[in-house]
């Protein structure tokens, strides 16, 4: 574990091309990578300097997020890998070289590391990559935390890296579940808890925190998005979870196909019947995302359009905190709060006789429960790094709350 | 004797490396390591069986739809046999078939292209199938799009993919429409012109073989039958020769009667038997003398205990276990379907492979081609008979206790998640994927696993460079971490294999 100090943040050359993540921002979901499809594909081949390299590495990892990014549909994932195999020095999947060939490419240092999966820190030979000097097969934990020391950008790429995710699963949950042996954690998380393989002070030379590009699996979108404005050498606004906020501020629930029914209580008794889904275990209220405008896979359609109910995968610890999948219960909106949320009000429509009783949508958990995880993270980590959190607090309470902004770079417009 | 180790395997999903020891130029014997072990079968004790096939999904980001599916079966057939469960609903199952069917065509289509294809592309092999050559070519480039539109036509049933969320215990929670129906119809169709008559495989093959490039239609078909000439012409016919023992588990309920559309089969010393789910689950045992698992995480699927990690283990040397059947190393596999099935269009394997029912790199090539047009046609069979407005869910309770075993094929071979169930709650739980049955360790007696033993005898000219070998690896398409290296005798080799600048650069 390594909880070192913040470095100071190096001279970056300036922006290059768009602010994409801005851009989303201020537009609907899905209308950048549409508008701006090429210069999200010059902005993965030109970057910062046209040389920044990209490692992709997996952990525990079931390679869903590198399938899911293989869904790109605007830029087409042909356009983006052809512009991206260029500075791509490693993926286990998607490369042409094996053996030796293709760990020297990992060596040099990429500029950007973006990882896959879990990182098994009780058990480290439960993820290993090539060898080390002594000929041993080397930990992952090892490759991610030497690359990472040394990378500008690091990216978690789906909630097992960002998170955990499954492998850590059950290690959070209020019920007698099982659980892995493996130790498995987050880049910069332990579930909803600051500090992972990396300390929560830690950043990188480019002065960012681990950048969680959250889902299971991640959105294509998110991740090319993410990955294009880093490369135009922009900062990222994050939220508590260093996730970007353009991208996981709204609430599944907000712009939900279904959110009519909600309205007017109509809601679904089993999974597969019409209706809002939240009575068979939709997430949707507690899970913070843009996918019901976005969609998946090229905008086709999403979870909750089918009848399925959200299973909440972008939030942190998601397998304790929704699990039962099918049931809504108390530990779903990660306040530990003794009542389910309320209905909503009734107005406007006819029918009162729906069940529940007549109150407003749950607030989104947001500062208050990060405080609150803050606090319980100085305890455990005080034997530790006594600092570390303080500097964690810091961070978020000086700069617009509960967001943590990336490096402060000037801003280019184009 | 030279040593030569490869790790990581790459183009494969996972981790895996493989040690070869090599003498006289040919591969004296191999080691085939899984370098990940996750503990899925401990995550998912305790939780309610209608959460388990959520969590089981996840093992693999490739097999999304089969982890899902085989756990499903496995937790409907404990309720069955606890007789609090009758059957899915013939409309659901028949969903459940179409989006594995067409989640088994985009698998078959990103190995094909993707995985295994660049081994015999131009850039990488000189082959003279410039189309091949990853991400440049205009074969490559074509199947990426396929692909996409593929899981975009699923994921109007499925609401997303990877890793769906409408399957669900009793049925499918989707409940398409007829509108949603003709869309996903016309991806297919889409996709049924991009491949062609399976009718003209043989004269594709010819086309492929004189180099001639596809005609105007079906560019698919000549992509993946050179995908086969080349490997023909590289001598995959006599290499990878595994111990010519196939098991496939049964798939697609289909629209007919009780029986399955590519039916079960085990196929020893010269004999195919269509093995009844009690002989499967009294047959099938794991072994793990040399897993990295203490000596009681193995034997019966249905009784034992989670895997229980023991990584500094002497002689372990894999995170997967062995699967056997009544003491045997199984192949399992498209071929291993085929096989079962009694099926060789276009007599590819009888013609090029030395017979239909021979194990070797070229005929596991061959069979899933052969399975992605027969499965193509049953697609769009089923597609045609699904009843827009029957039931597609049956009501299903957790609160059972029983055990179960679900029996399914993914694309890579028979799958099988066995389940028990304890008032509502799971108290047991293993799977078994066709990666380990395929690609594990040796078991106690010392006898290799299918591939391990495939990899015996194959020449390795230059030591930096044992192509064949990995064409070997990936023809499994191996599914997890896996890893070769390759030693003997205490003489070391650093394994350089030569980047291949795709497009010829």
């Amino acid at each position: 574990m390594s909880t070192e100090p913040p470095r100071q943040p190096r001279q970056e050359p300036a922006p290059t091309g768009p602010d994409f993540l801005r851009l989303v921002d201020r537009s609907e979901a899905g209308a950048v990578v549409s508008e701006y499809g090429t210069e999200i594909v010059s902005a993965l081949r030109g970057g910062i300097d046209g040389s920044a390299g990209v490692a992709w590495v997996q952990g525990q990892s079931c390679s869903g997020c590198t399938m899911s990014f293989l869904q790109s549909d605007s830029p087409a994932i042909e356009e983006t890998l052809s512009e991206l195999r260029e500075r791509v020095s490693f993926h286990s999947t998607l490369m042409e070289p094996s053996g030796d060939a293709a760990v020297d490419g990992l060596a040099e240092g990429p500029d950007v590391l973006i990882v896959e999966g879990a990182i098994p820190t009780r058990i480290p030979r439960a993820a290993t990559l090539g060898v080390d000097e002594q000929g041993n097969p080397k930990p992952v934990l090892d490759w991610v935390i030497e690359l990472g020391e040394r990378a500008d950008v690091v990216i978690a790429a789906g909630s097992c890296a960002a998170f955990g995710g499954l492998p850590a699963a059950g290690r959070h949950d209020s019920n007698e579940v099982g659980e892995s042996p493996t130790g498995a954690r987050g880049l910069q998380f332990d579930g909803e808890d600051p500090g992972g393989v990396f300390g929560p002070a830690f950043r990188t030379d480019a002065g960012l925190p681990v950048i969680n590009v959250a889902g299971c699996p991640l959105y294509a979108e998110h991740l090319i998005l993410t990955l294009a404005t880093v490369l135009n050498g922009h900062g990222v606004a994050l939220d508590e979870y260093n996730r970007p906020l353009p991208l996981f501020g709204p609430l599944v629930h907000d712009d939900c196909e279904l959110r009519e029914d909600y309205e007017c209580f109509e809601f679904a008794a089993e999974p597969g019947d019409g209706g809002c889904l939240y009575d068979v275990g939709c997430a949707g209220v507690y899970a913070h995302c843009d996918g019901s405008m976005r969609l998946r896979n090229g905008g086709t359609t999403v979870c909750r359009n089918v009848g399925a109910p959200c299973i909440g995968c972008v939030e942190p610890a998601f397998w304790d905190r929704f699990s039962p999948f099918y049931s809504n219960t108390r530990d779903d909106d990660g306040t530990g709060r003794a009542d389910p949320p309320d209905r909503p009000e009734a107005g406007g429509t006819d029918r009162n006789d729906g069940p529940g009783v007549a109150a407003s949508l749950p607030d989104a958990p947001r500062s208050l429960p990060g405080i609150a995880l803050a606090c319980a993270m100085a305890v455990v980590l005080v034997p530790l790094a006594p600092l570390a959190p303080f500097v964690w607090l810091y961070d978020r309470h000086t700069d617009g709350g509960s967001i943590v902004r990336g490096v402060d770079r000037p801003s280019a417009e184009h | 004797m030279p040593e030569i180790e490869i790790d990581p395997t790459t183009r494969i999903e996972g981790h895996h490396s493989t040690t070869l020891s090599v003498a006289d130029g040919r591969v004296v014997r191999a080691e085939s390591e899984m370098n990940m072990f996750r503990g899925i079968e401990s995550i998912v004790l305790g939780r309610r069986p209608s959460d388990v096939p959520q969590v089981t999904q996840m093992v693999c980001g490739v097999c999304f739809t089969c982890h899902r599916q085989a756990s499903i079966l496995a937790i409907e057939d404990a309720a069955r046999r606890a007789g609090v469960f009758g059957s899915v609903p013939e409309t659901g199952r028949l969903l459940r078939d179409i989006m594995e069917g067409m989640f088994l065509l985009w698998n078959h289509a990103i190995h094909l292209f993707t995985l295994a294809g660049p081994d015999y592309s131009d850039a990488v092999a000189d082959t003279g199938f410039a189309r091949l050559d990853p991400v440049e070519g205009d074969g490559y480039r074509a199947a990426l799009d396929q692909q996409r539109r593929l899981l975009q036509g699923f994921s109007e049933f499925g609401g997303r993919a990877p890793h769906p969320l409408t399957y669900a215990p009793g049925g499918v929670v989707s409940d398409p429409d007829p509108e949603t129906i003709e869309e996903v119809t016309e991806t297919m169709a889409a996709l049924d012109e991009w491949l062609g008559p399976t009718g003209e495989l043989e004269a594709t093959i010819e086309r492929a073989r004189d180099r001639r490039g596809p005609t105007d239609r079906a560019p698919g078909l000549y992509d993946v039958c050179s995908v086969l000439v080349a490997a023909a012409e590289e001598g995959a016919d006599g290499f990878g020769v595994g111990p010519g023992r196939f098991y496939a588990n049964g798939m697609f309920y289909g629209t007919g009667d009780e029986s399955l559309v590519l039916p079960p089969g085990i196929y020893r010393d010269g004999t195919l038997t269509r093995p009844t789910r009690e002989e499967l689950v009294e047959g099938i045992t794991e072994d793990v003398s040399h897993a990295w698992y203490t000596e009681d995480s193995g034997g019966s699927p249905g009784d034992s205990p989670p895997p229980e990690p023991a990584p500094e283990k002497p002689d372990a040397y894999s995170w997967g276990k062995a699967p056997r059947f009544e003491g045997d190393s199984m192949e399992t596999g498209p071929l291993a379907r085929l096989v079962a099935a009694e099926r060789d269009p276009g007599r590819l394997r009888e013609s090029l492979g030395g017979g239909r029912r021979r194990s070797n790199t070229f005929n596991r090539l061959a069979a899933r081609v052969q399975e992605l047009l027969l499965v193509r046609e049953y697609v769009l069979e089923w597609l045609d008979a699904l009843d827009p407005s029957g039931e597609t869910t049956a009501s299903w309770n957790d609160e059972f206790s029983g055990r179960g075993v679900g029996f399914w094929g993914a694309s890579r071979g028979a799958l099988s998640h066995w389940v028990e169930v304890t008032d509502g709650e799971v108290t047991g739980y293993q799977l078994i994927t066709p990666t380990t049955w395929n690609l594990g360790p040796r078991d106690a007696d010392g006898e290799p696993s299918v591939f391990e033993a495939a990899a015996e005898g194959i020449p390795v000219p230059d030591v930096s460079a044992p192509i064949d070998v990995m064409r070997t690896i990936r023809s499994f398409d191996p599914c997890l971490g896996c890893g070769v290296h390759v030693h003997g005798g205490g003489e070391s080799f650093e394994t350089t294999i030569e980047p291949h600048a795709p497009g010829g650069e």
